[in-house]
C-alpha cells in the first residue's frame, strides 16, 4: 500500500510543478500505476480486492477528465489528482477516523472542482454542492462522536452494543446517504452534475459517487454487520424505504428530463437507490457486491456521459444531439452499451451488478420476508419505469442526423475500451473480498 | 465536576442562540468565540486538558477569527432574518431528533473520575497511524488548493 | 452511576441548533457560523467520552474533527469573499433566485 501511496503524492508534486498539458498526462500514468501496488497494509489502510476494485471505480473516470477537459488549467489537474488519491483512501481505509478524514477531502475537493472552469455561472453549482456537503460533514462528524461515546473503539470490528453507538451509526448512515444523493435530499445532485462543466460533472457523478459507495460498503462490512447482528435491524427499514423512493424519483426525473447530463444525473440518483438494496444484509458479501457495482456503474456511466463532452465540449447536449453520434457507429455502440448497462439488461455488467444487490437483499434473515418481496418489486418496476429514459436516448442513437460530430479519436478510443470492459464484466462477476480488523 | 461542565455548557447554549437570532453578523461571530471558549473551558473542568486547550486555541483563536474577519468584510453586516418557507417544520423534525437522540444517549457508560490527558499517548495515536496521517496531510493540502482555485477567479476574470 | 449520558446530553442543545442553523439560514456566513457551532459540540462530545472512559484516542478524533470542520468552514469564508466581491451579497437562496430571473 505504501508504494501507492508514493506514487499518488508524487502524482501530487509533479502536478504542482509541470504545466497542466504535461501533468495532465504524467498524472493518469502515476495513478494508474499505484492500482499495482494497492496490496499490504499500512496503519489503518488496507490493499485488498476490494479496495483494487474500488481504485479501479474511482480511477476510470478520473483518466478521462484528466486526459480530456477542454480548457487546461494547473489547479485542476491538481485538484482531480488530489480527489483521486483521496478516493482510493476512502476505499482503503479501516477505520471510522480515517474513512471520515478521507471523506472529507473528497467533499472539498470536489466542491472546487465543480467551480471548472472557474465562470460565474459555476459559482452556484459550487455554493449548492458545498452547502449539501457540510450538511454532510456535520452528519459524519456527529455520527463519529456519538460511535466513538457509545463504542469507544473506532474499529470498524470492536462494537459495543449501546444505544448511543447505534445513534452513531445512524448519523454516519445518513452521511452517506446524504452524499449518495438518496431521497429526500438528492435534488442537489441533479442540479450540480447537470450544471457543472461536463468533464468535471463526469468526475463527481461517477468518482466521488463511487467512493461515496464504496465507505457504504466498509461501514456495511464493519459496525452495521455487527448491529445488525446484535439486533437493531430495525434502523434498515426506513432506510430501505427512502432507497425505493428515490429510484422512483430517479425514475420520474429521467422521463421529463431533455438534456443527456440531466438524464444521467437522475439516472445516478435511480443508481445509488438500487445499490443501497444490499443493506438489508450487511456483511463482506454485500460489501463485496457493492465495490463490483460501483465498477460497472463506474464504466457505464462514464461512457454515457463522455457523449456530450465529445459532442458540445463543456456544455450541455440534447437527446437530440445525441443522434450526431450516428456517423460514428463504433462509438454510437460504445455509448449504447454503457445505457443498457445502466438498465441493466443483459449481455452487460450492468445485468449482473442489479442481479447481485438482489440476491443480497434476499439473504437478509431479519427483516421480514413480506417486507424485501415488497421492496425488491418496487425497486424493480421503477427501475423498468427508468427504461423509458434510456431507451429514449438510444433511439436516438439510431436516428441519421444532418451534420457530422468533430472527431475525438482518442476519447473515442477510450469509450470503446470502457464499452468493451463493461461487456467482459459480464462474463467475469467479481465480488471481491474486503478484509476487516 | 460535571456540575461545572454542564453549567458552562448551558451558557455555551445561550451564546449557540444568539449566533443563530442576532441580525449583526460580527456579534453573531463574536458569539461563536465565545461558544468555542465554554466548551473549551467546560473540557478543562472534566480533565481533558489537551482537547480543551485545541478548543482554544484553534476553535477560537482560528476558526472563529476567520468567521469574524468574514462578518467584517462581508457587505451587508445586518441580517434580516427571515424565517424560511419549512423553517417551524424543521424546527419541529430537529427538536424531535434532538429529544430522541438525548433519551438514547442518556445511559451512555462512562463515570468521570481524575482523568487528565496523556499528550505522550495522544500524539503516539495521532501519528503512529500512517494511514490516517496521510490521509489528514491530503486534507490540508486539499484545503489549501481548493480555496485557492476558488478564490483565484477574482484575479483571472478578465482572461 | 452513569455520567457520561448526561455529558453528552448537554451538548444536544447546541447540536440541534447548528444543524437549524445549517439547514434554515440563507446567509453563507451565517452558515459557517452554525457549522463551527455543530464543530463545537462535536469535539465537546468527544472530549468528554475520552475523559469518562480514560480512551486518548477521543481526544485525537476531537481534534480532526475540529482540523476537519473547521477547514470546512474556511472553504465556505473563501466561497463567501468571492460571492461578496462578484456578486455584492452573500444571500444563498437569493443567488439561485436571481440567477433564475437571468434564465428566463
Amino acid at each position: 500500500m505504501i508504494g501507492a501511496l508514493v506514487l499518488g503524492l508524487i502524482a501530487i508534486a509533479q502536478a504542482l510543478i509541470f504545466p497542466a498539458s504535461v501533468s495532465r498526462v504524467l498524472s493518469a500514468i502515476l495513478l494508474s500505476l499505484a492500482l499495482f501496488f494497492a496490496n499490504g497494509r499500512v496503519g489503518s489502510l488496507v490493499g485488498d480486492q476490494f479496495t483494487q476494485v474500488g481504485m479501479l471505480a474511482v480511477l476510470i473516470p478520473a483518466i478521462v477528465t484528466l486526459l480530456f477537459h477542454k480548457r487546461q488549467q494547473r489547479h485542476f489537474v491538481l485538484l482531480v489528482t488530489m480527489l483521486t488519491l483521496a478516493g482510493y483512501l476512502v476505499a482503503a481505509s479501516r477505520n471510522l477516523a480515517t474513512l471520515a478524514i478521507s471523506l472529507e477531502s473528497l467533499a472539498l475537493a470536489a466542491a472546487a472542482v465543480a467551480f471548472y472552469p472557474g465562470e460565474r455561472e459555476k459559482m452556484r453549482v459550487t455554493a449548492t454542492y458545498l452547502i449539501f456537503s457540510v450538511m454532510a460533514a456535520v452528519l459524519l462528524f456527529m455520527g463519529l462522536a456519538f460511535y466513538f461515546a457509545g463504542a469507544n473503539t473506532v474499529s470498524l470490528v470492536q462494537f459495543t452494543q449501546t444505544p448511543t453507538a447505534i445513534v452513531g451509526l445512524t448519523f454516519l448512515l445518513a452521511a452517506i446517504m446524504l452524499k449518495l444523493a438518496i431521497f429526500p435530499m438528492h435534488a442537489w445532485a441533479v442540479d450540480v452534475y447537470s450544471l457543472a462543466s461536463t468533464s468535471a460533472a463526469i468526475y463527481l457523478s461517477t468518482s466521488v459517487k463511487a467512493a461515496a459507495m464504496l465507505a457504504l460498503g466498509i461501514l456495511l462490512a464493519g459496525p452495521l454487520k455487527f448491529a445488525y447482528q446484535a439486533g437493531y435491524w430495525q434502523v434498515i427499514i426506513p432506510a430501505l424505504v427512502l432507497v425505493v423512493c428515490s429510484i422512483a424519483a430517479g425514475a420520474a426525473g429521467m422521463a421529463r428530463s431533455k438534456g443527456v447530463k440531466r438524464l444521467l444525473a437522475f439516472s445516478s440518483i435511480a443508481h445509488a437507490g438500487f445499490l443501497s438494496l444490499v443493506l438489508a444484509t450487511p456483511g463482506a458479501f454485500s460489501a463485496g457486491v457493492i465495490a463490483y457495482y460501483a465498477l460497472v456503474y463506474s464504466l457505464s456511466n462514464t461512457v454515457a456521459f463522455s457523449a456530450p463532452l465529445l459532442l458540445k465540449g463543456e456544455g450541455e447536449a440534447t437527446l437530440e444531439e445525441l443522434s450526431l453520434l450516428y456517423k460514428r457507429p463504433l462509438t454510437a455502440l460504445a455509448v449504447a452499451i454503457a445505457l443498457i448497462s445502466l438498465l441493466g439488461l443483459p449481455p452487460t455488467a450492468g445485468f449482473n451488478a442489479k442481479l447481485l444487490a438482489l440476491v443480497s437483499l434476499f439473504k437478509s434473515s431479519a427483516i421480514p420476508q413480506w417486507f424485501l418481496l415488497a421492496t425488491a418489486i418496487a425497486a424493480v418496476v421503477f427501475t423498468a419505469a427508468t427504461g423509458y429514459g434510456y431507451i429514449k436516448a438510444i433511439g436516438y442513437l439510431a436516428k441519421k442526423p444532418e451534420e457530422t460530430p468533430q472527431p475525438w479519436p482518442e476519447l473515442e478510443l477510450l469509450m470503446i475500451i470502457y464499452a468493451f470492459m463493461i461487456l467482459l464484466l459480464y462474463f467475469y462477476p467479481l465480488i471481491p473480498k474486503i478484509n476487516v480488523f | 465536576m460535571i456540575e461545572a461542565y454542564i453549567l458552562i455548557m448551558g451558557v455555551a447554549t445561550a451564546f449557540a442562540a444568539a449566533v443563530l437570532w442576532d441580525p449583526d453578523l460580527v456579534r453573531a461571530a463574536a458569539s461563536l468565540i465565545m461558544v468555542f471558549l465554554l466548551s473549551g473551558f467546560a473540557l478543562l473542568a472534566l480533565g481533558a486538558w489537551f482537547i480543551g486547550a485545541m478548543q482554544v486555541l484553534l476553535g477560537a483563536g482560528a476558526v472563529a477569527i476567520i468567521a469574524l474577519y468574514a462578518a467584517l468584510t462581508s457587505r451587508k453586516r445586518t441580517e434580516v432574518l427571515k424565517s424560511p418557507k419549512a423553517g417551524s417544520i424543521a424546527a419541529i423534525t430537529l427538536g424531535i431528533l434532538g429529544i430522541s437522540v438525548g433519551l438514547l444517549t442518556l445511559s451512555t457508560p462512562g463515570t468521570f473520575t481524575i482523568y487528565s490527558s496523556n499528550a505522550y499517548k495522544i500524539a503516539e495515536l495521532l501519528f503512529k497511524d500512517i494511514g490516517l496521517t496521510v490521509a489528514l496531510s491530503l486534507l490540508m493540502i486539499v484545503a489549501l488548493i481548493a480555496s485557492a482555485y476558488i478564490v483565484r477567479y477574482l484575479y483571472v476574470r478578465g482572461e | 452511576m452513569a455520567e457520561l449520558g448526561p455529558a453528552i446530553w448537554a451538548t444536544i442543545p447546541i447540536f440541534v441548533l447548528g444543524l437549524y442553523g445549517v439547514i434554515a439560514r440563507r446567509n453563507l456566513i451565517r452558515i459557517m457560523l452554525a457549522l463551527e457551532i455543530v464543530g463545537a459540540a462535536t469535539v465537546t462530545i468527544l472530549g468528554a467520552a475520552a475523559a469518562a472512559n480514560w480512551q486518548d484516542m477521543g481526544e485525537v478524533l476531537g481534534l480532526l474533527a475540529l482540523v476537519a470542520i473547521g477547514i470546512e468552514g474556511a472553504f465556505l469564508v473563501a466561497l463567501a469573499t468571492l460571492m461578496n466581491e462578484v456578486l455584492g451579497d452573500t444571500d444563498v437562496i437569493l443567488f439561485k433566485e436571481r440567477r433564475r430571473g437571468e434564465e428566463e
